[in-house]
């Protein structure tokens, strides 16, 4: 079953003479439950397509339809709900809250959705990640690859039907990305989630079921 | 609940009559007692009147929900209560989820159910073919007419057969302890390096048959907290794909690196790699490669090593080119025991 679909995606900036083709007519379907890699040049669009994925950005043209609800026919509300209940993003910049403790920063998703915190997967995934004696410090007290996990983490928390990643390893050194990858493929087996990555590193791209290779905005190679 | 709702229209009750009875009984202006009389009905009123009306309101929530649990149990998605900032909504996604996750638990046991028969009706179906043989040449030995050179001859054949027998039945044994209920772990904080001693030994005899050269690189310091037992043998599982794919006099290194989160344990080999396009497969039960069907086998191995290192809170990763030979890489967790 198809949980994710774009059918012409298109994203343009600016106007003719001067148009820059962000995406350009991306027509894709990932099964539920796989693990699909994206690979391509800075600049081909990889951002762009993942972000229009996950209804954080709007498209010029075509459709994005995920888990049979089609995007553009949602409100900016109905969006931020669909977000938080569905989605899972890890961002490349881990986007934690300074100001909020790395346990507060783990829960958020599932807070501001007013669900209870599930305590007993919290401490499942804390203990995996290696954060269970870092959850009261403060996300700028850690190095870059303990926030990452801490942003894995937050993505985790709400058991989201589909994990978006935006180079998820981008900063990790290579050993440190294996062991991540092999975190995400762990939950995404144990609840049946799918994935969609962005990376640029070979290896990761071949452990995925599927990869996809974007150039300019299109896709030019689709490899399972 | 029910104790509630008779508190509730008790104390409305009590209010009521302590309360006439406090107006009544007072020596004051007939308007005043009016008015309290007024004040105190009110209040009894809205009391009833916002008990009852919540009362409605929950059954009505409840009923939602279990007529859309009803649907989502037949599988059908509900579309209006999609994204929107109820309770209902809440649930119904929620609800929505466990099904999903479930259904597809679902599939998939039942997938694996086919799977352990159809491999059950080869094993059978391969267990026949040297038993009957074995018959058979038991039935010539009883003809007294044969030389003994013949006679040799039939035992070095029933010898065979009985080794593929045994070969056979050592592969049923395997496959039983595939559950992964059957995988009893024995957890304790021991040194990597003799669980690798273990593994390598097994394997040493078909290694100096292929005259394959096996090094460990490990400090013996090292200790993780695993399944020595179980872990030497998803190794060895490891290490026999490694020699099986290695052509003779090539190469099996295994090196052990501790990592901030994982102890690593690398096993490269010299041998033909793996395609990319099935680098995926190898830690599905009963894969086998097609290049590979004439070996011995039926690719339980690797996935038999996968579980057991995954029920230990660890991961197996591969990585590997065709003609390049292959790099396993089993990680188990650092982390020390609570």
């Amino acid at each position: 079953m198809n949980i994710l679909s774009t059918k012409n995606l298109t994203k343009h900036y600016g106007a003719e003479p001067l148009l820059v083709k962000a995406l350009d007519g991306i027509t894709l379907e990932i099964e539920q439950g796989s693990f699909t890699a994206i690979v391509g040049t800075s600049g081909s669009g990889k951002s762009t397509l993942l972000h229009m994925l996950g209804g954080l950005d709007t498209p010029t043209g075509g459709s994005v339809c995920v888990d049979g609800q089609e995007l553009s026919g949602m409100g900016k509300n109905e969006l931020a709900i669909f977000r938080r209940r569905k989605i899972g993003f890890i961002f490349q910049n881990y986007n934690l809250m300074p100001n909020l403790t790395v346990y507060d920063n783990i829960v958020l998703p599932v807070e501001l959705d007013g669900r209870s915190v599930d305590k007993e997967y919290l401490t499942t995934i804390a203990n995996t990640l290696g954060l269970e004696d870092k959850l009261n410090r403060k996300p700028h007290k850690l190095s870059g690859g303990q926030q990452q996990r801490v942003s894995i983490a937050r993505a985790l928390a709400a058991k989201p039907a589909i994990i978006l990643a935006d180079e998820p390893t981008g900063n990790l050194d290579s050993h440190t990305s294996q062991e991540v990858i092999g975190l995400l493929k762990t939950t995404s087996e144990m609840f049946h989630q799918t994935i969609v990555m962005i990376t640029h590193n070979e290896e990761i791209a071949q452990s995925a079921d599927r990869t996809i290779r974007i150039e300019d905005g299109k896709i030019v190679e689709s490899r399972w | 609940m029910r104790i509630c709702k008779y508190m509730l229209i008790f104390l409305d009750l009590l209010l009521l009559f302590t309360g006439m009875y406090i107006v009544l009984t007072m020596a004051e202006e007939i308007t005043v007692q009016y008015m309290l009389v007024f004040i105190i009905l009110s209040l009894v009123l809205t009391s009833l009147g916002s008990y009852f009306y919540f009362r409605r309101r929950f059954i009505g929530f409840s009923n939602e929900v279990c007529r859309n649990t009803e649907e989502i149990l037949h599988g059908h998605s509900i579309k209006e209560q999609q994204n929107k900032e109820t309770l209902t909504s809440k649930m119904i996604m929620e609800l929505e989820k466990i099904e999903d996750i479930f259904s597809f638990q679902l599939a998939e046991s039942q997938n694996e159910k086919k799977e352990l028969q159809e491999m059950i009706s080869e094993l059978t179906h391969q267990i026949k073919t040297p038993a009957s043989n074995i018959q058979m040449y038991c039935e010539m030995f009883s003809d007294p007419d044969i030389s003994s050179e013949e006679a040799k001859q039939f035992v070095m054949v029933i010898k065979q057969q009985l080794k593929k027998l045994e070969f056979l039945l050592d592969v049923l044994v395997k496959s039983s302890r595939l559950e992964n209920d059957m995988i009893n772990l024995q957890m304790e904080n021991s040194r990597l390096i003799e669980t690798l001693a273990v593994a390598v030994n097994s394997v040493m005899q078909k290694a100096e048959l292929k005259g394959i050269d096996i090094s460990v690189s490990c400090r013996p310091a090292i200790q993780v907290y695993h399944d020595m037992k179980w872990t030497a043998e998803a190794i060895e599982n490891i290490l026999d794909n490694s020699i099986k794919y290695t052509p003779e006099n090539g190469k099996v290194l295994i090196s052990v690196e501790v990592g901030e989160m994982y102890t690593v344990i690398k096993i490269k080999d010299t041998g033909k790699g793996i395609e990319t396009a099935h680098i995926n497969d190898i830690f599905k039960r009963f894969y086998r490669e097609k290049s590979s069907a004439k070996d011995e086998g039926l690719g339980l191995g690797l996935y038999l090593t996968r579980n057991i290192i995954n029920s230990q809170g660890g991961y197996v990763s591969v990585h590997s080119s065709l003609g390049k030979g292959s790099n396993f890489s089993v990680c188990l967790p650092n982390r020390t025991p609570k």
